[in-house]
């Protein structure tokens, strides 16, 4: 096997799912696929590339995740785009999502990383604690809190943006 | 794997489960079976590696002008590099764990994107290069000349992971445009970096890669 087909095989394999990942937390844009390659590309660097799709997948994510965070944060909001559930996984809540979505967004600059890297992990991406807690090299216990905290956080928000 | 008490699949399962070739798994399968937005997120997976294989001209869209890129554009009226070649070297695009890579990155119009080692560049399109030096601290770039291979540039490996400070512009004559790109821990003069790149030198101190772009036009390969 050659570099070359390494570095083929793994970005036919990893990209177009950090692309989708991307595009969750901010939309069809830019933004989005520079994100994903910078978080391809970093990979590649890292030597990372030719694990278990699991290992590597949960590489990625948390690369991802926190590569976004900071596109938010430069941004300070995330573009508008328009989600069915058609295009969210089975265990994706549609109307958590959007709430997480706006929540991530408007708080981007003021909640530490770790909060908003599960909650992007839980609530955009749908994982659930225990495979959260994997990604984020953590315990289960600490995605719970982050969680808690977040929620606490976002509770004046989440009330502005029900009523 | 990855099914959920709720009998749902999260997108990090579905991603692990696509990247990994969609291996046989008979609840996984049932699942997705009977589930319509599990099938339908595998099907934009499935779109999404289809737009990235579709040929360049079809996929030059929304692609994101990365800030470094517009610097390394910006640039190029005060350092434009017309890349002419002939005869030479080795493969195209390379990465290797922990090795030192390059990626080539391709503006045209509006939009810009990294080289896929098959697609045509047309006369006019900027090319950016994007290196990872692994502790090597000098890149030259070199193309072919009427001496042999010369060096076109200099820079400093960046710390990060930005493009070279400089813009290379694909001119009008015919054949593929060829370049070397050549890594090394010190500064190398004319005739070391041409035997590096003659050998494609890969040693600790040196390391050397060719890529060869078909032009829109040219003679092909």
């Amino acid at each position: 096997m050659t570099p070359l087909a390494d570095f083929e095989r793994a970005y036919a394999r990893f990209l177009p799912p950090i692309r989708a990942k991307c595009r969750r937390l901010l939309g069809r844009t830019h933004a989005a696929e520079d994100v994903a390659q910078e978080a391809f590309l970093r990979l590649w660097k890292s030597g990372a590339g030719e694990g278990d799709p699991h290992t590597v997948m949960a590489w990625l994510y948390r690369t991802a995740t926190r590569l976004a965070i900071d596109a938010l944060r430069d941004r300070r909001r995330s573009d508008a785009h328009e989600v069915t559930e058609e295009k969210l996984p089975c265990a994706v809540d549609l109307g958590g999502y959007v709430e997480a979505r706006a929540a991530i967004a408007s708080l981007a600059s003021s909640v530490p990383e770790d909060e908003l890297a599960a909650a992007v992990l839980c609530r955009i991406d749908g994982l659930p604690q225990p495979e959260a807690a994997v990604v984020l090299g953590v315990s289960e216990r600490t995605v719970r809190r982050l969680l808690e905290r977040f929620d606490e956080r976002t509770t004046p928000l989440r009330r502005e943006l029900s009523s | 794997m990855t099914i959920d008490a709720d009998g749902e699949m999260s997108t990090f399962a579905l991603d692990v489960y696509w990247a990994a070739g969609r291996p046989a798994d008979a609840a996984l399968e049932a699942h997705v079976a009977g589930c319509g937005r599990c099938r339908a997120y595998l099907a934009e997976l499935d779109r999404l590696a289809e737009d990235r294989r579709a040929p360049a001209a079809a996929r030059r869209r929304g692609w994101a002008l990365p800030s470094a890129v517009v610097t390394a554009v910006a640039l190029a009226a005060a350092a434009v590099l017309f890349v002419r070649g002939r005869a030479a070297p080795p493969a195209e695009y390379v990465g290797a764990k922990g090795a030192p890579a390059v990626q080539v990155l391709v503006h045209r119009d509006a939009e810009t994107w990294i080289w896929d080692a098959r697609s045509p560049v047309r006369p006019g399109d900027a090319l950016a290069l994007r290196v990872a030096c692994e502790g090597l601290e000098h890149v030259a770039v070199a193309s072919p000349g009427a001496g042999g291979w010369e060096r076109i540039t200099d820079a400093a490996c960046p710390a990060g992971s930005e493009p070279l400070p400089f813009t290379l512009v694909v001119d009008g004559a015919p054949g593929d445009e060829e370049l070397a790109v050549v890594l090394s821990r010190e500064v190398l003069d004319d005739e070391t970096l041409r035997a590096a790149v003659t050998e494609g030198r890969r040693t600790q101190d040196v390391w050397v890669t060719g890529f060869v772009l078909p032009k829109e036009g040219g003679s092909g390969r």
